[in-house]
């Protein structure tokens, strides 16, 4: 298209390309760092739980909270990447290597270790059902021992976390692979399989909630479970996709020529229709578990709602619902920069939020406050996730500039 | 489409004709539409628009078109939806037509989320398409300027300018020669049609007539549903929508012509387990759930008794069995809501309900208590009390006597129940008055054959 804005925009990207042709700079320092503070939170965390004896069983909820959290942001930026694909989007081509970057599901693998040993090693500290003797005396976990046992258990584990690694890796690796020959076939390949990738997708994240998150309470079931964790995957992936983004644009790694202020407008479009979308997801479950009050759906529920729960509860409402959508809801604030960066962050606490809602009732029934564990494991976690992003950044181009829909990504505007 | 567009040339003097609807200018391509359309910006016309076959970015920047105060409608709309939305539920459920479903509140907030997103959706959609429609001054027949001629390419490969003719700057003359001095390759004038103004009156009259007969089919429809005690009708209710009227479902209290045993009420399917979130300590189960021991009632409850059991059975009591033996377990024809039900209409062939504090019920074991929970009260080969044993599991039927008991002692209190005060009245010895109903229900008959015994919270209270 002719256009006398694009003709300027075409020479400006030119010389804004060659400086993107190399990988970023600078970044490699800090992927050590950050690596080595997060292991030291975790490593704090734990000798802690393990100084307070009675403590131990809290770390590994802990310990499963931020892993669930991280994990999510991790898979929340895989499904953005897959998501381009399948809907063949040219808008998105300059921010999508950085959502490849923070699909780093390797470290997520060696990250689930902790969560997937101690089942492997026989201890029902965290899932009740491992536990034998427990099985044998309640005749409902005799009925779903077929599948909840624990060789089935790691069989799925094993099988969701190598898919999700392979995708990851097919996606980040036919992207790179194109900044060296610029085949259009890498493109047409990556188009074909996102439609099986987005189907396993939703059945290993389905299985992974189920497995790592639902059977924490064996006797509870919802069918909506694995779609909610999903809802609040994609805040939270998405979220970190616009700080990593705005890191790197603010630090020059990724020129402001190639992410405007029209990409950053798309993002938080999506980060808003998200929030709505968990919201929707959340009182879907609620809403048919309180109509039809059968206690064993309703035992979810009335320890969330009872004591200090409520609080937290009701503050998931707001904050994960209410506010940021009112705050995200006008153009100005999703075209801002600052304003971008504190929803993005304050999505990404509330996401926090809403996994240890999910996991730490079970643990401590009566919520009080915040242990320092709970501060410790999550920053750690995030820590070591942010540390892998970045070497996944700082080994690849910030922009797959040879993609054949680049130009529309340069010259795309929100009118 | 009117074709009377008169072409201009440069060197035009003054243009004869008129009056005008607009002038429409032709331009080469994008680029030189968007440097006309901000140099007509910068001279102020403030009634005129561009047409592209294509989206062009930035048109609208180089337009001056100013920010649209629509996203704030719509906002207001949806907090309007929001609000309706609440209000609709809250008074027909609560206050209008206040009807009692499974247990829940009148008025609750999670089953009117549903109707508040819908409404606030509706609300906020219909106003976001009429608004924009209204904002643009849309409908309208004829869009001034896009009568010319050549405007038909707009589809194809023209890009327009059209100013119309109400435009405070607009001159015939002047802003033809502004349009070509801008670039266009063609500029045309547009006279309004001849005779085009006026709409027939007929058609005003046509469509009020269609509007009012309209509004006669839902009017008889409203009279012919309108059957209340106060305003009757001769012809029965018609029903509109059967399928909604007449839903093929499952009462608790009907009979079913689609199960074998006809019963509306399902039993739980083979194999259900009971479930408790707060299990038992270790103990007898076979006194626990049947009252007996042996072929003798147990005298003793065979869980432990505390606070907690005394408020649940206060709660189970006051749902299950209060309806029929009052909230004071004293029955009879008076007490329950059944009861005045019955007398209200007049209901002969009915016995009133055992008064539970009276002398013969007091005297029984628990485990005897028991039992009447959970297989009723069969008089004259039918259940005056109905088995409770699928509604209320053997922990809460413990739970409903403790509370009975409580209620039986606070029918007939004792001196001791009084601590520390009654100690100090005790130079005046007053037992509990025995109404005359306990002596008769102790001269003869039971608990549950208390028929004549059914006047006896009236004397009760007079007493």
């Amino acid at each position: 298209m002719s256009n006398v804005n694009s003709i300027e925009t075409v020479h400006t990207s030119l010389s804004a390309a060659a400086a993107a042709a190399e990988p970023p700079q600078g970044l490699k320092p800090w992927v050590g760092r950050l690596g080595i503070a997060g292991v030291g939170c975790l490593a704090v965390a734990f000798a802690l739980a393990f100084l307070q004896f009675q403590n131990r069983d809290y770390f590994f909820h802990a310990y499963l909270t931020q892993f669930a959290w991280v994990l999510s942001i991790g898979l929340g930026a895989l499904f953005f990447v897959i998501l381009q694909h399948a809907t063949r989007a040219g808008w998105s081509v300059t921010v999508r290597r950085s959502a490849e970057a923070a699909a780093a599901l390797p470290v997520l693998c060696v990250l689930f270790l902790p969560v997937g040993l101690p089942v492997l090693l026989g201890s029902d500290a965290v899932y009740p059902w491992v536990n034998r003797q427990t099985v044998l005396q309640d005749e409902l976990l005799r009925h779903k021992a077929p599948y909840l046992n624990v060789p089935f258990f790691a069989v799925r584990a094993v099988f969701c976390l190598a898919a999700w690694w392979l995708l990851a890796r097919f996606y980040r690796r036919s992207s790179v692979l194109q900044d060296a020959t610029g085949d259009p076939d890498l493109t047409r390949a990556m188009e074909r399989w996102s439609g099986p990738a987005l189907l396993l997708y939703a059945l290993t994240v389905t299985v992974a909630a189920i497995d790592w998150l639902m059977s924490l309470t064996p006797h509870w079931f919802s069918t909506i479970y694995g779609l909610y964790y999903f809802s609040g995957a994609i805040v939270g992936g998405t979220a970190f996709l616009i700080l990593l983004i705005l890191f790197l644009r603010g630090t020059r790694r990724l020129d402001p020529r190639f992410v405007t202020v029209e990409h950053l407008h798309d993002l938080g479009k999506l980060l808003f229709g998200f929030v709505i979308f968990w919201g929707y997801i959340a009182f879907s479950q609620y809403m048919l578990i309180w109509y039809a009050n059968i206690p064993e759906e309703t035992q979810y529920y009335l320890p969330r709602q009872s004591g200090g729960w409520v609080w937290v509860s009701i503050a998931l409402i707001l904050g994960h619902l209410f506010i940021p959508m009112l705050g995200l809801m006008s153009r100005a604030a999703k075209r801002n920069v600052y304003s971008l960066a504190f929803w993005s962050i304050w999505l990404l606490v509330f996401h926090w939020l809403d996994v240890y809602w999910m996991v730490m009732p079970k643990v401590s029934p009566e919520f009080t406050g915040f242990a320092w564990i709970d501060g410790l494991t999550a920053a750690g976690g995030l820590l070591v996730f942010s540390a892998a992003v970045l070497d996944r950044a700082a080994a690849a181009p910030v922009v797959p500039l040879r993609d054949p829909r680049l130009s529309e990504a340069l010259h795309f505007e929100n009118t | 489409m009117n074709r009377e567009a008169v072409s201009i040339s440069p060197d035009d003097g003054p243009q004869e004709g008129g009056p005008w609807l607009g002038a429409a200018a032709r331009f080469a391509g994008p680029a030189e539409l968007l440097a006309a359309a901000q140099r007509m910006n910068q001279a102020g016309f403030r009634r005129w628009d561009c047409h592209s076959p294509f989206p062009i970015h930035g048109l609208e920047r180089a337009m001056g078109v100013r920010p649209t105060i629509l996203p704030w409608l719509v906002f207001a709309a949806g907090l309007t939806g929001a609000l309706v939305a609440l209000l609709l539920q809250w008074w027909t459920n609560a206050v209008a037509y206040p009807f009692l479903i499974s247990g829940k509140p009148l008025f609750s907030l999670p089953a009117n989320i549903p109707v508040i997103f819908e409404l606030t959706v509706l609300f906020a959609a219909l106003t976001a398409f009429f608004g924009a429609l209204l904002l643009n001054g849309l409908p309208r027949f004829i869009q001034p300027g896009t009568t010319a001629a050549s405007f038909a390419s707009v589809t194809s490969d023209g890009f327009f300018v059209t100013v119309q003719a109400s435009d405070p700057l607009f001159d015939p003359a002047r802003t033809a020669a502004f349009l070509r001095e801008l670039g266009a390759v063609e500029v045309e004038l547009c006279p309004l049609p001849k005779g085009a103004a006026e709409i027939p009156r007929g058609v005003y009259w046509a469509l009020a007539v269609i509007a009012v007969s309209a509004l006669l089919p839902p009017l008889f429809i409203a009279r012919a549903r309108n059957h209340t005690l106060e305003a009757p009708q001769e012809q029965p209710r018609i029903h509109i929508i059967k399928d909604m009227d007449f839903q093929p479902k499952l009462k608790t209290q009907r009979i079913s012509t689609f199960f074998p045993d006809r019963l509306g009420m399902r039993p739980p399917v083979p194999g259900t387990l009971p479930f408790d979130p707060n299990p038992a300590p270790a103990i007898d189960r076979g006194r626990f759930e049947t009252g007996r021991e042996g072929d003798q009632f147990v005298t003793e409850f065979p869980i432990p008794v505390d606070a907690a059991l005394m408020q649940r059975g206060r709660e189970r009591y006051n749902v299950f069995c209060a309806t029929c033996h009052g909230l004071t377990g004293e029955g009879g024809m008076y007490e329950g809501m059944t009861a005045r039900r019955a007398r209200a209409r007049g209901e002969t062939l009915w016995f009133p309900p055992a008064a539970l504090t009276s002398q013969s019920v007091r005297e029984q074991p628990v485990g005897k208590i028991f039992d009447t929970i959970t297989h009723g009260v069969v008089r004259e080969g039918r259940h005056s009390m109905p088995p409770y044993a699928v509604q209320i599991p053997p922990r809460d039927r413990w739970a409903i006597i403790l509370y009975m008991l409580a209620l039986q002692r606070a029918r007939a209190p004792s001196p001791d129940d009084f601590g520390a005060a009654s100690r100090t009245a005790a130079s005046s010895p007053t037992s509990a008055p025995t109404s005359p109903e306990e002596t008769r229900a102790a001269e003869g008959g039971t608990g549950e054959s208390s028929a004549e015994s059914s006047a006896a919270p009236m004397q009760g209270i007079q007493s």
